[in-house]
């Protein structure tokens, strides 16, 4: 065997035991609820749990408002600036890269300033109010992955001659993005909906200060206050993340018209 | 009246102005080409026919309408493009179907409108294909069909052959000039290449730097170019300066040689510089001197190109002309350093204007 094969094969082993040690121990750990047996009961009791459903589903429901809206948001405008402002490009990819670096709390401790209580528009006072703040700021943190996701779609395609040559055939701006824009970024879509629905399902900061029974705080409160059953939850959002991933990876290389 | 009439079109981004004072008139069926080098405002004109850009000045009339301010999706014109712009989601019949689907046409009639688009331009088993799976000709073929399957009032095409290799070129040129005849549809063609230029059109303008250098039929732009420019553009040609020895008989002198242009100059005077274009092909190798427009030259280098071989030689110490021979005159090649006799009619001589602009087409 050459000696480089063998170093890859080294490098490659080194990695998996980095990763799967960890995962090993999380699920041997969590099938050792019953004494002196290995058994699903804490999986049995985390799929018991009536929170668990509640939060999940919760969860999974603004997964999908936030993919909505990010995408109604973000496809148009950065097909709008490819088109017609291309020198912004790199100010509004600079804007939307701003929710990795500004810290969730301080975004959801504004929120709670601008839309707490005592402001203007008090959403925090209703469940609904909070619910589309959550939805809002979920967006807000999907900014970066959507964006990126769709830009790299655009840049894929001859955005401004498909353009034309659909709006040379008779059709409306709407129709161009929906029948020409759209299905052509679709695997792009797809994977920043897919990041998107993998962040949501797993956030903490924002649902925990606003007050929303999501799955993130759940985790949090399982994992405070239980041993084996956070083991469980915790491969169960592994595989929930992995899942999506594989999703991404699956759309990801369909190609239009294979 | 003209089914299209471009008048005094102008366009400018910023500082810099793309087009100057374009107009135009086209007959209905009629295909122009609209040809000049990269950068020279042809494109520009074509978009802004298309409506993808906004005159800063002018017009465009199209069959009585003037639709300088609509959109391009209400125009009813038909576009190629270079980059063929096939729809990657859709296939060849997709694609077709598109503008007709957008019209709000009936299923049956998109249909029939398709299976006819895909005979006319004979990939009638290509139709469940994806524009991925066709090759760089068939997809020009299909961004044709699909830009006339809406029976469009012009056919626009931006440099459509320039992205395919020589052979499938030529071959697609032909069948480009077949289907506009057979359809009977005006066209304005956008080119770099002369060849295709002179091959497809009942007209063409030449441009330069956003002007109108010459229009008219690819015969009178070849053989009586009116323009320095034109003339070494279109084609090779020699581009004389010469002084005027004698106005009323058109006598010039080329350095200390005198030629007989026989063209009358009553507007210059003895002594005044004019430009003349020479085509290389119109010099011929004389054996013997003595004869009209006769001139001893001596040979620099000779080029041989299969069917012509070109001579570069010099007239007079420092005047560079190319000659072309072909055929039979082709055989006996002089070589280099040979001083030999040129000869050319002079009707061959053409006299070039200085630059002028605001050319109008009728």
């Amino acid at each position: 065997m050459k000696a480089g094969k063998l170093w890859r094969r080294i490098v490659l082993a080194v990695m998996a035991l980095y990763v799967l040690v960890p995962l090993v121990g999380v699920a041997e750990f969590a099938l050792r609820m019953r004494r002196g047996v290995y058994s699903f009961d804490a999986f049995v009791e985390v799929f018991g749990d009536d929170r668990f459903q509640e939060t999940f589903l919760y969860s999974c429901g603004m997964a999908l408002v936030t993919v909505v809206i990010g995408v109604v948001l973000i496809v148009p405008a950065a097909y709008a600036v490819r088109l017609h402002a291309p020198r912004l490009r790199s100010f509004v990819e600079f804007v939307t890269l701003l929710p990795l670096v500004v810290p969730a709390i301080v975004i959801v401790f504004g929120y709670l300033r601008l839309y707490g209580s005592d402001s203007f528009l008090p959403l925090t006072d209703t469940d609904t109010g909070a619910d589309a703040l959550l939805a809002f700021g979920y967006v807000t943190l999907s900014l970066p992955y959507i964006y990126r996701s769709v830009d790299a779609g655009l840049t894929s395609m001859d955005v401004r001659t498909l353009t034309e040559a659909a709006e040379s055939l008779g059709a409306r701006p709407l129709t161009v993005m929906l029948r020409v824009v759209l299905p052509n970024i679709r695997t792009s879509v797809l994977s920043g909906a897919f990041l998107t629905a993998a962040i949501v399902l797993g956030e903490f900061t924002f649902a925990s200060l606003l007050d929303r029974p999501a799955f993130g705080p759940y985790m949090q409160l399982l994992g405070a206050n239980r041993a084996y059953e956070p083991a469980a939850l915790s491969l169960v959002a592994f595989a929930l993340t992995w899942g999506l991933m594989a999703l991404i990876g699956a759309f990801g290389g369909r190609r239009p018209g294979s | 009246m003209s089914f299209l009439t471009l008048q005094g079109l102008r366009k400018s981004f910023g500082a810099s102005v793309a087009v100057q004072d374009f107009s135009l008139e086209a007959e209905r069926g009629e295909f122009i080409s609209l040809l000049g080098p990269s950068g020279c405002g042809k494109t520009t004109v074509l978009r802004m026919i298309a409506g993808f850009e906004a005159p800063s000045a002018g017009r465009v009339v199209i069959d009585g309408e003037d639709v300088t301010h609509l959109p391009s999706r209400a125009r009813r014109i038909g576009m190629v493009f270079q980059s063929y712009a096939l729809f990657p989601n859709l296939t060849v019949e997709g694609n077709i179907a598109f503008g007709l689907k957008v019209a709000g046409m009936a299923k049956d009639a998109i249909a029939e409108r398709v299976k006819e688009m895909l005979a006319l331009i004979g990939l009638p088993q290509l139709a469940g294909r994806f524009p991925s799976e066709l090759s760089g000709g068939q997809q020009q073929r299909v961004a044709l069909a699909r830009a006339v399957a809406i029976r469009p009032r012009i056919l626009l095409l931006d440099e459509p052959l320039s992205a395919l290799d020589a052979k499938i070129r030529v071959s697609l040129r032909e069948d480009l000039r077949a289907i506009q005849r057979e359809l009977g549809i005006t066209a304005i063609f956008v080119t770099h290449d002369q060849e295709e230029a002179l091959a497809l059109s009942h007209r063409v303008v030449v441009m330069s730097e956003g002007w109108v250098e010459q229009v008219g039929t690819p015969a009178e732009v070849y053989r009586t170019p009116r323009t320095p420019f034109v003339a070494t553009f279109v084609g090779t040609a020699n581009v004389l300066p010469c002084r005027i020895v004698d106005a009323v008989s058109g006598r010039v002198a080329l350095g200390s040689v005198e030629i007989d242009a026989a063209h009358a100059l009553p507007e210059r005077k003895v002594g005044d510089t004019v430009v003349l274009a020479l085509r290389p092909e119109a010099i011929s190798i004389l054996p013997f001197d003595g004869a009209t427009n006769s001139i001893a030259a001596v040979v620099r280098d000779v080029t041989f190109l299969g069917p012509v071989a070109r001579l570069r030689l010099v007239i007079d110490g420092d005047v560079a002309v190319t000659v072309d021979l072909h055929g039979e005159a082709a055989r006996a090649l002089p070589d280099a350093g040979a001083r030999v006799v040129l000869w050319f009619r002079p009707e061959s001589l053409q006299f070039l204007d200085r630059r002028e602009h605001n050319l109008e087409a009728g």
